[in-house]
């Protein structure tokens, strides 16, 4: 149970501290500074209103749209994600927009912590109520295993901030700013996973299978898909929109003339 | 503005709108069952037809949430106390993919089976359950 517990809580938690160096980056680059001691805690007390709210209804969302309530309602929550953090990155460059900035980091960072932490609540209450049941020498390998979990999340996303501010400022300006647009098409490869559950969207072939290279139930596997959307056997549905969603902003951060009508500069 | 926006822009939502719209026929998918008993999958295999898609009706028959969860077939979702969930799978080649209950990993475990199935024999769920030598409930 210890092992299910840190591997549970890693793949739940690992996009909310991952997300936590992204945004950081986003605005530390600019030397504005944002987050403040009081912005944090009152932020954090929200992010962990929300979860408790989501984790209480979501056996009743669960239930709407004919038992595809869960899918349709996250995967909308993952593609708001990804169109916000398109819109940050396509506003790096500009030191106006300030507030606009903050509104979607603060809407991305929610939106992360609530869908990936409302997973692992279920998992923390259901656990609890069993092991109340039967034994408490289980609680014991639960917090252990928390411990641990946040232990190894807090270590790579530390990690990862100084990473990322190095390579910002030695080797190439926009090196965060394109892994989060990494991050989002992850977000965007799971809606897209999840609709394909329910039948929203059409099922089709695997194109291709690299669990023999990368698994993607292995440590490295689970990595890059919060990084930057691996799988394993994609779909062509998915390789078309995860190379789609990541030139297009990418174009369109190129084009100075889409650039200056998009923010009122005149020409 | 909107006159000024990029080809390439347009090209996007077009094809986001084309795979949104994309048909599905839900209604006329084979369907399985599948049940869950005290952290156990009954039955543990199931035998589904290649190239097929399928529809999987997993009833957690406890009292616990589980987890339905499988990497081979890329499907993971969220069973509730006595509720059913629906989940989609396939078209898939032939071969073994596992599954496994997320929450009780040791116990609840099993594979879907995926056989050729000629056009000339029955492909309807209740021919193939026949083949599966698991309790079967439905």
């Amino acid at each position: 149970m210890l092992i299910n517990t840190v591997l549970l809580f890693l793949q739940s938690a690992l996009p909310m501290f991952i997300i936590i160096s992204l945004l950081l980056l986003r605005f530390t680059a600019e030397s504005k500074s944002i987050v403040t001691p009081k912005n944090l805690i009152g932020i954090t007390c929200l992010a962990i209103t929300l979860v408790f709210l989501l984790n209480q209804t979501i056996e009743k969302i669960s239930q709407l749209f004919e038992g595809k309530g869960t899918e349709i309602v996250f995967s909308f929550g993952f593609i708001i994600i990804y169109f916000c953090s398109v819109f940050l990155f396509l506003l790096n460059n500009k030191d106006r927009f300030i507030k606009v900035k903050q509104a979607l980091a603060l809407v991305i960072f929610l939106l992360v912590f609530s869908l990936n932490g409302s997973h692992f609540m279920l998992y923390l209450s259901s656990y609890w109520t069993q092991t109340l049941q039967v034994e408490s020498a289980g609680l014991e390998s639960l917090f252990i295993g928390i411990i641990l979990a946040v232990g190894i999340c807090v270590s790579f996303a530390i990690l990862l901030y100084f990473l990322l501010r190095y390579s910002d400022l030695n080797i190439h300006p926009k090196t965060s700013c394109y892994l989060l647009l990494f991050f989002a098409l992850g977000q965007l490869m799971q809606s897209i996973l999840l609709l394909q559950q329910v039948d929203v969207l059409p099922l089709s072939y695997s194109l291709w299978n690299s669990s023999n290279f990368i698994a993607e139930n292995s440590e490295f596997g689970q990595l890059l898909s919060v990084l930057f959307g691996y799988e394993a056997t994609p779909s062509f549905m998915q390789l078309i929109t995860y190379l789609t969603a990541f030139i297009v902003p990418v174009l369109m951060s190129n084009n100075r003339h889409f650039v200056r009508i998009a923010f009122g500069e005149k020409s | 503005m909107i006159k000024d926006v990029p080809k390439y822009c347009n090209l996007f939502l077009l094809m986001s709108l084309f795979f949104l719209c994309s048909p599905t026929a839900e209604a006329k998918r084979p369907e399985y069952h599948l049940a869950l008993k005290k952290h156990l999958f009954h039955p543990a295999q199931i035998i589904i037809p290649a190239n097929k898609k399928v529809k999987l009706v997993i009833l957690n028959h406890d009292n616990s949430v589980e987890e339905f969860d499988s990497f081979d077939l890329n499907r993971e979702k969220v069973i509730f106390p006595k509720q059913k969930s629906i989940i989609f799978i396939g078209p898939l080649p032939v071969g073994e993919y596992h599954f496994f209950g997320e929450y009780h990993p040791n116990s609840a475990r099993g594979k879907v089976i995926v056989v050729e199935i000629n056009n000339t024999q029955a492909v309807s769920p209740d021919a193939l359950s026949s083949k599966q030598g698991g309790l079967d409930v439905n």
